[in-house]
């Protein structure tokens, strides 16, 4: 990698290229390729030239038949992603906790979900947000992450938009810190700059007034985080959590130990999720959930290549290794 | 001597915090709560240099004439997402403009970047099989396996796939990555004690 290509060619003198080797040669002529056999072309059949693609073309063909593909697989009907035992009782769970909440309830929501990977969470937190709509709870959205912030401010926005008003849904906003502005709504309360009857009624009954905290996570705020620092300062704030699945590993112990009162992780379960509270969703308002769930047909097309790739690139190493060893075992 | 103020300021801020948790005293509590304020704010005000320091550089990098493409970038994302916020009248981050930066440009950004992870691994992938052929190899297999364990596949293959894949999610997955935690977390207190007891070399 080091030596120039001056070192090599000095150290070995050129050798003449075999038909294979000059057809791969980069130094070769790459636009026009002219059919040069052993007889001279005459000039009644000139020769004919072959267009041969630059390189960012060719790179970019697979990526641009994957999207075709992507495209025609999102048609594809009747393909689920089957829930396992887990998920199921993942769903129960958040449906259990949303379902004790008497009306009226005040429940804080932190969105703290990363842009990337919100879209997989998206259709379940909506999903939950009308179903605690749906319940008659009273929101308090909060975000410590810009954004989660960013997130937050749009399904403000569409709930909104959904006839949730300030007696129903308050904006807490934006806290800079992260988990010390965590620790200071522990202690502190929601504070003095958000208005409205929900938000006066709050500030009196400080962070213990809230009944259920549903952490929308991501990864620098997540359950994780509600857990060391809100649960040692509140014990008594139940909190549930929906995270996407990369940070499953990290938050299920605390699901397994009861911290947490439910977690949605998954996929599978996001959308049984979903199609739970879609079957029971109000007709009109907040507690309304139209949203069309992620797109099966493509997302399994997309793992099926992903599998080929991955195969096809460790395959051939992991073969030769295996027929080494196995000869190696024999001599 | 300097060192050691610092030290002692560090182990006596950690230890009212620390207190606080275990002992409840409001003297305490205050004291603790003014301390978690002072960190919120020093979180700020790092936010805030940490972007003002990008635009001094990129400006700088503008009128040095280079990476001109990338500076301009750079300073044109701040500005779509700072202008539209701090323009008089404005709502901050609530304002529709810049409620349509963050839908329409930044969350389609950063999502395209995230995806973008695959193509990048099997770039990182390809010179893995070259350096180290059989661990590169090992890793890829156990990916596709774990991917072929996700596959919705109906019948009783289908529903013995989601269950193992449940178990290898909950189980060796999970194991790993406790292990992994375990172990930031006791490097993390192994520093904290060092910088606490002054011992750090780089504390200074």
């Amino acid at each position: 990698m080091t030596e120039s290509q001056d070192a090599n060619e000095r150290r070995e003198p050129p050798q003449p290229a075999s038909d294979a080797d000059a057809r791969e040669s980069p130094e070769e002529p790459e636009r026009v390729e002219t059919v040069q056999s052993g007889e001279a072309a005459t000039p009644e059949e000139p020769p004919t030239p072959r267009m041969r693609l630059g390189p960012g073309v060719r790179a970019g063909i697979p990526s641009l038949a994957l999207v075709v593909l992507l495209a025609i697989a999102s048609f594809i009907p009747g393909i689920d992603l089957a829930a396992s035992g887990s998920d199921v009782a993942a769903v129960r769970d958040l449906e259990a906790v949303v379902a004790g909440l008497p009306r009226g309830a005040p429940v804080l929501v932190d969105v703290d979900g990363d842009l990337g990977t919100y879209p997989e969470i998206r259709y379940a937190t909506r999903a939950a947000l009308a179903d605690l709509m749906r319940q008659g709870a009273n929101l308090a959205i909060v975000s410590f992450t810009p954004e989660g912030r960013a997130i937050a401010v749009a399904e403000i926005a569409r709930l909104r938009n959904l006839g949730a008003g300030p007696d129903r849904l308050v904006d807490l906003g934006f806290r800079s810190g992260g988990e010390p502005a965590l620790v200071q709504l522990a202690g502190s309360g929601i504070g003095p700059n958000a208005t409205g009857p929900l938000a006066d009624t709050l500030r009196k009954g400080g962070v213990g007034s809230f009944r259920l905290a549903l952490v929308i996570g991501g990864a620098d705020i997540g359950p994780r985080s509600w857990v060391e620092q809100v649960q040692p300062r509140v014990p008594d704030l139940p909190i549930a959590a929906i995270t996407p699945s990369l940070l499953l590993p990290e938050v299920l112990p605390y699901r397994g130990s009861g911290q947490l009162i439910a977690l949605v992780g998954t996929l599978p379960a996001a959308l049984a999720y979903g199609r739970q509270v879609s079957a029971r969703a109000a007709g009109f308002g907040p507690g309304t959930f139209t949203d069309r769930s992620p797109n099966n047909g493509a997302i399994v097309f997309g793992m099926l290549v992903a599998i080929a790739v991955l195969l096809a690139s460790s395959g051939g190493s992991l073969a030769g290794w295996a027929r080494s060893a196995w000869r190696r075992a024999r001599s | 001597m300097r060192r050691s103020i610092a030290a002692a300021l560090t182990a006596l801020a950690g230890l009212v915090v620390l207190v606080d948790l275990a002992i409840a005293n409001p003297a305490l509590g205050g004291l603790a709560g003014w301390l978690n304020q002072l960190l919120v704010l020093l979180a700020a005000g790092a936010g805030v240099a940490g972007a003002l320091m990008l635009v001094v550089r990129h400006v700088g990098r503008l009128a040095r004439r280079e990476d001109q493409l990338g500076s301009a970038a750079v300073l044109l994302g701040i500005g779509l997402v700072l202008l539209p916020g701090l323009a008089p009248g404005s709502s901050g981050a609530d304002a529709p403009a810049v409620r349509w930066v963050v839908a329409a440009l930044l969350a389609p950004l950063v999502a395209a970047v995230l995806a973008l992870l695959f193509p990048l691994l099997l770039v990182a992938a390809a010179r893995g099989l070259r350096i180290r052929p059989r661990e590169t190899a090992l890793i890829l297999a156990a990916a596709a396996a774990v991917l072929i364990l996700l596959l919705p596949i109906g019948g009783p293959v289908g529903s013995w796939l989601t269950t193992t894949a449940a178990w290898v999610r909950e189980v060796p997955i999970a194991a790993v990555f406790r292990g992994l935690l375990i172990g930031v977390a006791a490097t993390g207190a192994l520093t904290a004690a060092r910088i606490l007891l002054g011992s750090d070399a780089t504390h200074d």
